[in-house]
């Protein structure tokens, strides 16, 4: 029988050695890992768009055609990628300024990588959100927006391309799910058909209203905005249409400011 | 005569280090068939049920498995003169969950779309039976070499059954193997095999045709 001593000497001296090799390999492979996150995340950005070519190098694509913006609760935008250096650092002093209000320690790194599972954490009046441009070729452009909601077992997200073809509709989305069955509720991300349905869905009505695209089980009585859901995966469909209905509605006050005249506008440069 | 018997007993008293002859072997060979974690020991269900309704995932998790469950073994059966009595299982599980670590942080570096299949299960692979059980059953009591070697036949062991299994479910439950569509477009998915229940009766049916095939395995209960 030891003593106690010896075994906590014991413990001690384990612990230390797992920690150490641990912090090793952590500090060296952490870069890597950061850096498929953020090309995964941007890969899930891209697809949205239509056509896109996703074997090209992800990174490359985003850096030529994709400018950033953020977006304050009540639509206004807070920075924007696009400006040029001058007029840029005087609003990422006020964006970063208003995040740091919020209480974070936030750097420039920070303004290109809004995280919609971090914004959580804030009250509803004072979360950013992010807006992605992407200036497709013939002048096309598409604003990419993130969402997030709750699917049955945890949350789930996704990006939704929206375009102005006369009126808003969606260009394409993309899904993905913490801890979805699969099979059921994984499939919003797993099955193709499942996404394509929402390609030239609308978001207003005919009289203007917002209807966002909604996942309806059956009686689809208006094709233009409503889509099919997944047999077997009721609630997480019923989680993807909230997530629309409250992520979209999130950047009206930005999609109503650009106007379609200006979007045709900014479509014609 | 004297000096015979006395050579004899000192090259008995040398086993060399790394040896492979037949008992190495059964220790690899065993758990794929007489001594299987899954069909016989019944060991790392959970995991069997969670991962094994696509192929992909479950290659990537019979491979961190095996790599847990023999590193594991080893160090323990390394560490295991010097752990004190009254804290065995607490080393136990340090060394496993660093392990499971590495695996976590070398996955996410290395193949981060594996990483993503896997999420959360990965982390899952600290609570799998077989790790701890092969710990308590072999490496506690033998020599590191022989103890990695029974890490690795399980870890083999539990892979072969995942993938077979995965490979049942993601052709009846999606027409696929590994992504590729391979059922023609008129077969409708069979859902249940999607569903957990499905790996159950899957391995109870793995289980009923390996003792009609194996006559060793007639009286295990």
């Amino acid at each position: 029988m030891q003593s106690n001593t010896q075994i906590y000497l014991y413990v001690l001296k384990l612990t230390g050695v797992i920690a150490i090799v641990l912090s090793l390999l952590f500090n060296s492979l952490n870069p890597m890992f950061l850096k498929n996150k953020e090309t995964a995340k941007k890969k899930a950005i891209l697809s949205c768009i239509p056509g896109q070519d996703m074997s090209a190098d992800v990174q490359a694509v985003f850096d030529q055609k994709v400018k950033i913006s953020i977006l304050d609760a009540e639509g206004k935008i807070l920075f924007a990628q696009e400006k040029s250096a001058e007029e840029s650092e005087a609003e990422i002093k006020t964006a970063l300024d208003k995040l740091n209000e919020r209480g974070q320690g936030v750097k420039y790194s920070k303004l290109v990588d809004i995280d919609l599972a971090s914004e959580e954490k804030f009250a509803p009046e004072d979360r950013v959100y992010p807006i992605y441009k992407y200036e497709g070729d013939a002048g096309k452009s598409y604003h990419v927006l993130a969402v997030r909601g709750n699917g049955l077992w945890d949350k789930i997200w996704g990006y939704v391309a929206l375009e102005y073809a006369d009126k808003w509709q969606v260009a394409g989305v993309n899904f993905d799910h913490k801890g979805e069955t699969p099979g059921l509720g994984a499939e919003i991300k797993d099955n193709a058909d499942f996404k394509s349905q929402f390609e030239n869905k609308q978001i207003f009505d005919e009289a203007g209203k917002y209807v966002s695209v909604q996942v309806l089980k059956k009686n689809i009585k208006h094709p233009e905005y409503q889509v099919k859901a997944i047999s077997g995966a009721t609630v997480t469909c019923d989680g993807v249409s909230e997530m629309m209905q409250r992520g979209i509605g999130n950047y009206l006050p930005y999609i109503k400011g650009l106007n379609g005249a200006d979007s045709k506008a900014i479509g014609q440069r | 005569m004297a000096q015979d018997t006395q050579h004899v007993a000192e090259v008995e008293k040398k086993e060399p280090a790394f040896a492979f002859g037949k008992e190495e072997r059964q220790l690899l060979t065993d758990p794929l068939n007489d001594n299987n974690p899954i069909t016989v020991q019944v060991l790392g269900i959970c995991s069997a049920l969670a991962v094994t309704s696509q192929v992909y995932p479950s290659l990537i998790m019979a491979v961190a498995l095996i790599f847990v469950t023999s590193f594991s073994n080893l160090i323990i059966s390394m560490l295991r003169n010097s752990i004190p009595g009254s804290i065995r299982m607490i080393v136990q599980l340090l060394v496993i969950a660093g392990l499971v670590q590495v695996v976590e942080i070398v996955l996410g570096a290395f193949a981060y779309s594996a990483y993503e299949s896997l999420a959360v299960f990965i982390g899952l692979i600290i609570t799998n039976c077989i790790v701890m059980g092969r710990l308590e059953a072999f490496a506690m009591a033998n020599k590191p070499w022989r103890s990695f070697l029974d890490g690795l036949g399980n870890g083999i062991g539990y892979g072969v059954v995942l993938v077979a299994m995965a490979i049942v479910r993601e052709l009846f439950g999606k027409g696929s193997f590994m992504g590729w569509k391979i059922m023609p477009e008129a077969y409708i998915a069979n859902n249940l095999m999607v569903l957990p229940a499905a790996s159950l009766f899957i391995i109870g049916i793995f289980i009923w045709i390996q003792r009609s095939l194996n006559p060793k395995l007639v009286d295990v209960s």
